[in-house]
């Protein structure tokens, strides 16, 4: 027996060293000029991908001349892996720069390749809006292209459809939220599965009478109307949000254990809140209706502005390491404007991966071994993409009409420089995670601990916060006109 | 046998020459060290981040050079000394706590003459090891949850007013050594345990034959063996005094922002920064400042040691 | 194993009110991803752990030698790395792009070979094992490795089974090497899948404040997945414990020994 083991640890031993030894000489696979890697947060385990690829090879060979080849991270890696890959130099050509990894970020870390001229020679340039390109822009230069979707999403409330119906709630007069006591107090006393609203979906204040703002870190805005920054927590807005969610707990509208609670998708999921908030957009009461598998209506309580915000949320970016950076425009480029090969990437094949009902609609097929969960706010032009069954009618028609008339916000194109004021923002946002739990679950009076909280802020430095941000606007200001 | 046994004792730390032998322990030692050196080694020139303005345009060597501005955002927070104060305080309490019960445990289990109990003990104090802090997150939530808890719920039926856990810090330096104890309980005692199968039985025998009670046993034999260990297992532990166990404060207390007085510690003051800032210079850099408290702390610590007694120091 | 409905509404509880096998189900319905992560996982377990334990008795052993020269030096040298390490990036310049471990199973086993902290445990007991036996097989003119493998290791086996067990299990819990050096699906490590469905949960709630993204609640899996997912990923390692343990239980003592 101990001479087996010993003979298999030998062996083990030998084996080791030989991949060791092996994988030191192997031959590095170049870079083949002619293959572009695409590096994408997804469900990384997609075994039908590989079809969708040459698929997708079949199109960009004949239009650009080369190769994709598309991997897929998952979301929540992404973040991680991308800076891992950008750091270390790794090979890649195109990646997702957004939400998940920030172009302020990436600037920062020097990460992506100037693409100006690029771009604006190409197609694409001319389909984006130029206040979206001008707050992408960042000393003149553009690292990253955005995709093209919702460029402005306030918020809105929504609503189980069937408990409006049942209890009469006209939605149209309802004007803020103190309109909802009456209906939220009937699904209180009638519905005891149900809970009338998600901890802290609410706020103050009248629904026409408020408008989005530049936040930075939650924690300060900026108020075009008199050119201020200002400190969220501090406005009336504020204080009166606390005040609306303690009464809130104290008529039972919310979960009693709401301070506590640090996940609750699985109440979310099934519908169990009959009002939550999601991002206001055409389409976003079915894409509720959807996730939970009930009906959702929904109502606009805050408009959206056009901001670096949204601007920058999902985009795609060339990589310093690129060596084909041209090439990889050239395809963002078709990503943008070929409809077909858009919906390749964004459904995978007909016939393998989807149906298609009519010209414009599409059914997936279940476990077909691709699915970008239809996605295709991701990368691209989601204006092409087809429609899957929950989205409605003309919905990228609506979608375009509101990115046109958005309002747009007065400092596009400021890009917040961070590092002086990183000790404060993270002493800020260690008080505001703080309080922000108990203000929104609301079991205690904020007239108790609001004044506290404001004081720690300022002890954390919010006002070096706020001074600063100023201080950049108004020199970004003075620059720009 | 015996006489085995009897040399053991007498013996004197020969100090002859190994001669030939001196190459055949160093070729022994090479193949891990290599591993050490290629994996360990190699990177650690990367700690120089920590003090360069990292730019991936211009390579880790190329950034440029920023003393110590990475630090302190850390270091001139009005928080440093609360974190720093709940870092230390608290692993000190893990430490102490965790090698008490270790050994007790570990005794017990020696003690525990039927192998069936022996095994199904230990299983039952091994378990909580296999298990992730988010999975005991949910289970101390089970407790102590305001709505459904059950020790509320016990507490209700003695007539005893509920307590809002989670908002209460004066309760957690309790909680967080309770579950941190009993999660490693069970594997720090295996490791004594183990030293305890090393003691000659017929040392322990000879003593029970002598009419020693069980605690002079306890106290002039077996202790005794086990100092050597809790001496190297405590400097090593020391030695991270300086970092905290992330999930253990961040799951378990559910980031609660009402026991942050208590439960904020250095992991989750920075692990809150960077998803703020994503600054990744910043975590090299206070990677690299537990280090050196680390370090200081077990120097001293090695030193004191080796004063008592050199065979029990690391080095 | 409760059924999600009871967990809704009551909450959970010490006791489960409502027995269900749904979610084991669920967890199974695309067995797959979960039987490949099974034999990714379990090869560079036992293939790690055997590695780890034989190279790290080698580098212990000697270090209990007084006369060896340059025996401290060599402790420091790995208690330094214990405390300070360079950080991820460098690391991962070096296994990816100088040993393009990426991507392979070694990349489980190569760059997390030596445990100081368990190779100091293994030096303490080696100390303690009694220098005359190797002494007298000295005499015989037995060198070094023999000694080793014929009486160091046999003699330490409790010592080497905890040790084993301790690297076993932390390989089995590894999620982060997936995260950051495997792409094929069929290279990741179980704990990773569970992992990943947690850091989906964590990743949300960060963006709660962000309203210019559309999340998407419904790929998360109900509660009771999770805690079935948590169950399918640890149950097999308890399984394994009983196998270890019948290495602590026995003693040896050093009766046992015959040269």
């Amino acid at each position: 027996m101990k001479k087996v083991l010993k003979r298999v640890m030998s062996a083990l031993l030998c084996a080791t060293m030989l991949a060791g030894a092996m994988s030191l000489c192997a031959c590095e696979k170049k870079a083949d000029a002619e293959t572009l890697v695409w590096y994408m947060p997804a469900d990384a385990n997609q075994p039908g991908k590989d079809a969708v690829v040459e698929e997708i090879n079949k199109i960009t060979q004949e239009k650009i001349g080369v190769n994709i080849d598309l991997r897929f991270i998952d979301e929540s890696s992404y973040n991680q892996r991308l800076e891992m890959m950008l750091a270390s130099g790794e090979e890649m050509d195109l990646c997702f720069i957004g939400y998940l990894y920030t172009l302020q970020n990436a600037i920062r870390k020097e990460a992506l390749t100037d693409i100006t001229e690029y771009v604006k020679n190409l197609e694409v340039y001319d389909t984006i809006d130029e206040d979206i390109w001008k707050s992408c822009t960042y000393e003149g230069k553009l690292y990253a292209v955005p995709n093209i979707q919702i460029m402005s999403m306030g918020t809105a409330a929504v609503f189980r459809k069937d408990m409006v119906d049942k209890y009469g709630l006209d939605l149209d007069s309802v004007n803020s939220y103190n309109d909802l006591i009456p209906f939220f107090e009937k699904i209180r006393d009638n519905e005891p599965d149900l809970i009338p609203e998600r901890a802290g979906a609410c706020f103050a204040g009248e629904f026409d009478k408020t408008r989005t703002y530049d936040v930075f870190y939650d924690l300060v805005r900026y108020n075009p109307e008199n050119d201020k920054v200002e400190v969220s927590a501090e406005m009336p807005g504020g204080y009166n949000r606390a005040v609306l969610c303690h009464e809130f707990y104290q008529k039972g509208f919310v979960r009693k254990d709401a301070a506590t609670v640090t996940d609750d998708t699985a109440d979310l999921n099934a519908g169990r809140y009959v009002q939550t908030n999601d991002a206001s957009k055409p389409g976003d009461a079915e894409e509720r209706t959807r996730m939970t598998g009930h009906e959702y209506v929904s109502k606009e309580v805050v408009p959206g502005i056009m901001s670096y915000n949204t601007a920058t949320a999902t985009m795609l970016g060339v990589p310093l390491q690129s060596k084909n950076p041209e090439k990889a425009v050239e395809f963002i480029n078709l990503l943008h404007t070929d409809k077909d090969l858009y919906n390749l990437v964004v459904f995978g094949v007909e016939g393998v991966n989807y149906k298609k009902i009519s010209d414009e609609r599409v059914e997936r097929i279940e476990n077909s071994g691709y699915d970008m969960k239809a996605k295709g706010w991701k990368f691209g032009n989601q204006f092409n993409q087809y429609l899957t069954p929950e989205l409605p009618d003309g919905i990228w028609e609506k979608t375009k009409e509101i990115n046109d008339n958005a309002e747009r916000s007065e400092i596009l194109g400021f890009f917040l420089d961070d590092s002086m004021i990183t000790t404060e923002i993270s002493q800020c946002t260690k008080v505001r995670q703080e309080y922000s739990k108990r203000i929104s679950a609301g079991v205690e009076d904020p007239a108790e601990y609001y004044d506290e909280y404001l004081d720690k802020l300022k002890k954390a430095g919010v006002y070096t916060i706020r001074d600063e941000v100023q201080r950049q606007i108004d020199e970004f200001k003075k620059n720009n006109n | 046998m015996k006489e085995v046994i009897k040399q053991r004792k007498v013996s004197t730390k020969s100090k002859g020459t190994l001669g030939n032998r001196k190459w055949q322990l160093y070729g022994m030692m090479a193949i891990p060290l290599l591993f050490v050196i290629v994996f360990s080694y190699i990177p650690m020139f990367g700690i120089i981040i920590g003090f360069k303005d990292y730019k991936y345009s211009r390579g880790i060597l190329g950034s440029e050079w920023v003393g110590l501005k990475n630090f302190e955002f850390m270091v001139k927070s009005n928080d440093f000394w609360n974190i720093t104060r709940n870092t230390i305080l608290l692993n000190l309490l893990f430490i102490v706590v965790g090698v008490i019960s270790a050994v007790v445990v570990a005794l017990i289990f020696y003690e525990l003459k039927s192998r069936i109990a022996t095994k199904v003990y230990q299983t039952i104090f091994i378990t909580p090891h296999f298990l992730s802090w988010v999975v005991v997150a949910y289970m101390v939530y089970a407790l102590l949850s305001p709505e459904y808890g059950t020790i509320n719920k016990i507490l209700g039926a003695f007539g005893i007013s509920q307590i809002n856990w989670y908002s209460e810090p004066k309760w957690w330096p309790l909680i967080l050594t309770i579950t941190n104890t009993w999660k490693i309980v069970g594997m720090d005692s295996v490791i004594y345990y183990a030293a305890l199968m090393g003691i000659d039985s017929t040392l322990y025998e000879a003593a029970e034959v002598d009419g020693a009670g069980k605690l002079k046993i306890v106290k002039n034999i077996i202790l005794p063996c086990l100092v050597p260990l809790i001496a190297i297992l405590t400097i090593l532990k020391i030695g991270n005094i300086f970092r905290a166990d992330f999930g253990l404060f961040y799951q378990v207390t559910r980031d609660s922002g009402a026991l942050y007085s208590v439960t904020d510690v250095i992991d989750t003051y920075l692990y809150r920064t960077l998803t703020v800032t994503g600054d990744m210079s910043l975590s090299t850099s206070v990677g690299f400042l537990q280090s050196i408290v680390g370090m200081v702390l077990v120097l001293i610590t090695n030193y004191i040691t080796r004063k008592i007694n050199p065979d029990n120091a690391l080095f | 194993m409760t059924d999600e409905k009871t967990l809704l509404y009551s909450g959970y509880q010490v006791i489960p009110s409502n027995f269900s096998l749904e979610a084991y189900k669920y967890v199974f319905k695309n067995p797959t991803t979960i039987i490949d992560a099974y034999k990714v996982t379990f090869a560079f377990s036992v293939i790690g752990t055997a590695l780890s334990v034989l190279l790290m008795a080698m580098l212990a052993y000697p270090l209990t030698k007084k006369e060896l020269k340059g025996r401290n030096f060599v402790s420091f040298l790995l208690f330094f790395t214990m405390l300070f390490s360079g950080g991820l990036v460098p690391s991962y310049i070096l296994i990816t792009r100088y040993l393009h471990l990426g991507d392979t199973i070694w990349v489980y086993i190569l760059p997390s070979m030596i445990s100081v902290w368990y190779t100091f445990m293994m030096r303490t007991f080696f100390n303690d094992l009694p220098k005359e036996i190797f002494e007298s097989a000295l005499v015989d003119g037995a060198g070094e490795f023999r000694i080793f493998f014929r009486m160091v290791i046999p003699l330490s086996k409790p010592v080497i089974a905890a040790v084993a067990l301790f690297i076993f299990l932390g390989k089995w819990n590894d999620w982060f090497t997936s995260l950051l050096y495997i792409n094929d699906p069929k290279l990741v490590s179980l704990q990773y899948l569970l992992q990943k469905i947690m850091n989906d949960i964590k990743l949300l709630s960060e963006n709660s404040g962000n309203m210019s993204i559309q999340k998407d609640t419904s790929s998360i899996p109900t509660e009771s997945v999770r805690m079935a997912m948590a169950i399918v990923v640890a149950g097999p390692a308890l399984l394994v414990f009983p196998f270890f343990q019948k290495y602590f239980v026995k003693g040896l003592t050093i009766g046992s020994v015959k040269g």
